[in-house]
């Protein structure tokens, strides 16, 4: 677990350390607060709910998680640092776990300025507590299911470039997965086959208050899955440079 | 570096990560249906949107015979949309909480299931939808059938996922009682007719209740009557006023639906209504309607007929369930109503009983008094009296007279929110605010407060006067979209320049 724990020092270290991570904490609150006050009228609208902002992270996620995962795995593999991981005294499981753990901490410091926002909508108008912890709970198990989606791509990536565009995508096709029956006419099983699996549908009733089991299962089977997947990327590519 | 082939501990190990991402992949998808089945939920909302009412368990204990619930969905609103699963979820809540009595059966309402609709007496309706560059229009089934012995109920379509639990509960409450309620319906304004000028909620309230029109000569309250709506009172005759106080000090129950103006729709002209014997009537149970137009900025736009929306119309107020009294079981879970016109109302309630407000204005609105004139091309005149007489007005009212013979009323101050207008603007939730109020006339005080799910969240109103409220808006958003994201890059620039200078430091 030492080794793990280092691994999460580093990169909380390097994330604090580079301007990136700085501009897409700073982006996610501005971007995310501004549509909800200025585009979406929060003050002509004059309802005391949080419905709106929430409903603007899935997108704003899956243009800023990308930025921040592109790097771990893509860049290590560019500049040869992979090589150094191939040899560290830990299991590959354990170094993208930890990798993952350092981005859900950084994930969870950009929620805990978001703070702010209900704190002052409270001011003006009564909001549900218990609603607004299930609409964080949402956002953050939405926000860690896509950081594993990123660490996978990423791990399949030599170019930081790449891995960027082809996490935005997957992550915008894993969000809007359920819109492709019906553009391509198939049927309704279809639709609701995708509905399933799509992360802004289970996002979307998590975040209405129903704190259910289901969704809950979805986004921790979504997170298991990409890691083990990155894992198994990772281990292979570094038995095949050890080997 | 060498590739690794054959069945070497290596491929072996592979295989064997390969097998447990499928293992992985193949029990989550086991609890992910399993999860769905069992609706293992918790209901975080403040208003249990999720969850049934105490009444529906209430009802569903009732039933000892089996029960049918079936529900007729077309295969292109399951393409278009999540409403039909969220509609199953909801019934299958039914089906658990009624046990084996209870069975729900969902029928694709295509070919044979599209006859079956029919002839159950579901309604089809054509949905719009935006094809690429085209426009298509489906003709869609979304209605369901409540069977209990011989008695059956249809719910010819289902709008939203919103109501059906209000619809459904309803229409079991309706398939458990052998007989329908008796309704006497009085009408106290010169011209209007019942089946004219209240057509539409004759046609809604038919299917549920019997009712009986009284004659306004002789109106002679049956003694086997459960409650009378008195629809319009602005010429209320001294017998129509005499028998319903009658009808009250016999623990009499009843919807009084009055205004305290009339208008002249040709030059949009009001007067006040002076009426002795609505007075009395009123003031019997405990309640005065004032001779004023109430007028409140959240209202209806009143539309020139080429358009939908217009210009704001302060005489039509909107309320919703921020107006509405969250104590009382007529408005616990109300959407609010549309008033055309209204009138305040002072509420005492009876001499020893009590009473309250059911549905109140914002704090913003105003009152207009004579001369009343309410053209919507002459926004100055409606806000003429505003500064004079500002403030939250009642526009509907409960009264009970607990200690005497039990009888109970709802005042409304405006008898229009359920004439045919309401099919003209769309404000269908006054039909349910009149069900609601006769269950809650009936006794049936848990029936009247069956979940809907369209409660909203409350309005910005902690803090009322404007300027205040503005400023302290102002901040949270700046606050919010400017200044910490500003602080956070300020915070990370000075944390990479020292950096650098450490860097440079340790170099040198």
């Amino acid at each position: 677990m030492t080794g793990a724990y280092a691994i999460v020092r580093r990169d909380l270290f390097a994330l604090a350390n580079s301007a990136i991570g700085w501009v897409v904490a700073a982006l996610s609150l501005a971007l995310s607060s501004g549509a909800f006050f200025w585009v979406n009228a929060f003050l002509a609208r004059d309802v005391a709910s949080l419905d709106a902002y929430f409903a603007t992270w899935p997108a704003l996620l899956a243009f800023l998680i990308p930025a921040l995962t592109m790097r771990v795995f893509a860049e290590e593999r560019s500049n040869g640092m992979d090589e150094m991981i191939g040899v560290l005294p830990i299991s590959t499981g354990r170094v993208v776990v930890a990798k993952f753990a350092s981005l859900g901490i950084y994930l969870f410091f950009v929620m805990v300025m978001t703070v702010p926002v209900p704190l002052g909508v409270s001011l003006l108008g009564e909001l549900s507590p218990s609603l607004v912890f299930v609409q964080y709970v949402a956002l953050l198990l939405l926000g860690l299911t896509m950081v594993s989606v990123g660490l996978f791509v990423s791990s399949r990536c030599a170019s930081q470039l790449l891995a960027y565009v082809l996490t935005t995508l997957v992550l915008f096709g894993l969000s809007f997965l359920d819109s492709l029956p019906l553009m391509l006419g198939l049927g309704a099983q279809w639709v609701e086959a995708t509905r399933l699996i799509s992360l802004d549908a289970r996002y979307g009733r998590l975040s209405q208050g129903l704190l259910d089991v289901a969704d809950i299962v979805f986004f921790a089977a979504m997170v298991a899955i990409f890691l083990r997947a990155a894992t198994h990327a990772i281990h292979a590519r570094r038995y095949v440079t050890h080997g | 570096m060498d590739r690794v082939r054959g069945s070497t501990p290596v491929s072996r190990t592979h295989r064997v990560q390969w097998g447990v991402t499928l293992l992985v992949i193949a029990v989550c998808a086991v609890v992910l249906a399993n999860a769905e089945l069992l609706g293992i939920a918790a209901d975080l909302t403040p208003e249990e949107r999720f969850s049934l009412s105490d009444a529906t368990y209430a009802l569903l204990d009732d039933i000892d015979d089996p029960l049918e619930i079936r529900y007729y969905v077309s295969d292109r609103l399951r393409e278009i949309s999540d409403e039909p699963q969220r509609k199953e979820a909801l019934l299958r809540r039914y089906s658990d909480a009624g046990g084996a009595d209870v069975r729900v059966e969902v029928v694709s309402a295509a070919g044979e299931g599209a006859r079956e609709a029919e002839e159950a007496g579901l309604r089809a309706e054509q949905i719009q939808q935006e094809n690429g560059d085209s426009i298509g229009v489906s003709t869609v089934y979304s209605g369901l059938t409540v069977s209990y012995l011989d008695r059956t109920r249809t719910i010819p379509f289902l709008f939203g996922h919103s109501q059906l639990e209000y619809q459904l509960s309803n229409a079991i409450y309706d398939v458990l009682r052998a007989a329908r309620p008796r309704l006497a319906v009085m009408l106290g304004t010169h011209g209007e007719e019942l089946d004219v000028d209240y057509a539409e909620l004759v046609d809604e309230l038919s299917d549920r209740f019997q009712l009986v029109e009284l004659s306004g000569e002789q109106p002679e309250i049956p003694p086997d009557i459960d409650a009378v709506l008195l629809l319009g009172a602005r010429d209320l005759t001294g017998a129509q006023s005499q028998e319903l106080r009658r009808y009250f000090d016999g623990g009499g129950r009843a919807l009084l639906a009055v205004d305290g103006l009339r208008i002249d729709l040709s030059t949009f002209e009001g007067e006040p209504v002076e009426n002795e014997a609505l007075d009395v009537l009123l003031a019997s149970v405990g309640f005065r309607v004032e001779p004023y137009a109430v007028m409140d900025e959240r209202s209806n736009p009143i539309s020139d007929g080429t358009a939908p929306g217009g210009p704001p119309y302060p005489p039509w107020i909107r309320t919703d369930s921020r107006n509405a009294s969250p104590d009382h079981p007529v408005t616990r879970f109300s959407a609010g109503i549309d008033f055309f016109w209204p009138s305040p109302l002072r509420i005492d309630g009876f001499d020893n009983g009590r009473g309250g407000p059911l549905l109140v204005t914002t704090p913003g609105a105003w009152l207009q008094g004579e001369p009343m004139r309410f053209r919507p091309d002459e926004p100055s005149v409606l806000y003429r009296d505003r500064d004079a007489s500002v403030g939250s007005y009642a526009l509907a009212g409960w009264s009970e007279d607990a200690a005497g013979e039990g009888s109970r009323a709802i005042v409304v101050g405006d008898s229009d929110f359920a004439s045919n207008l309401v099919f003209y603007t769309g404000s269908f939730q006054n039909y349910m605010f009149v069900e609601r109020s006769i269950l809650w006339l009936l006794g049936e005080d848990r029936m009247a407060a069956v979940h809907t799910r369209s409660r909203l969240p409350g309005a910005l109103d902690r803090i009322e006067p404007e300027f205040p409220r503005l400023l302290t808006s102002r901040i949270v958003e700046s606050l919010n979209a400017v200044v910490l994201p500003v602080m956070l890059l300020l915070v990370g620039y000075l944390r990479l320049r020292r950096r650098r200078k450490i860097d440079q430091g340790e170099r040198a």
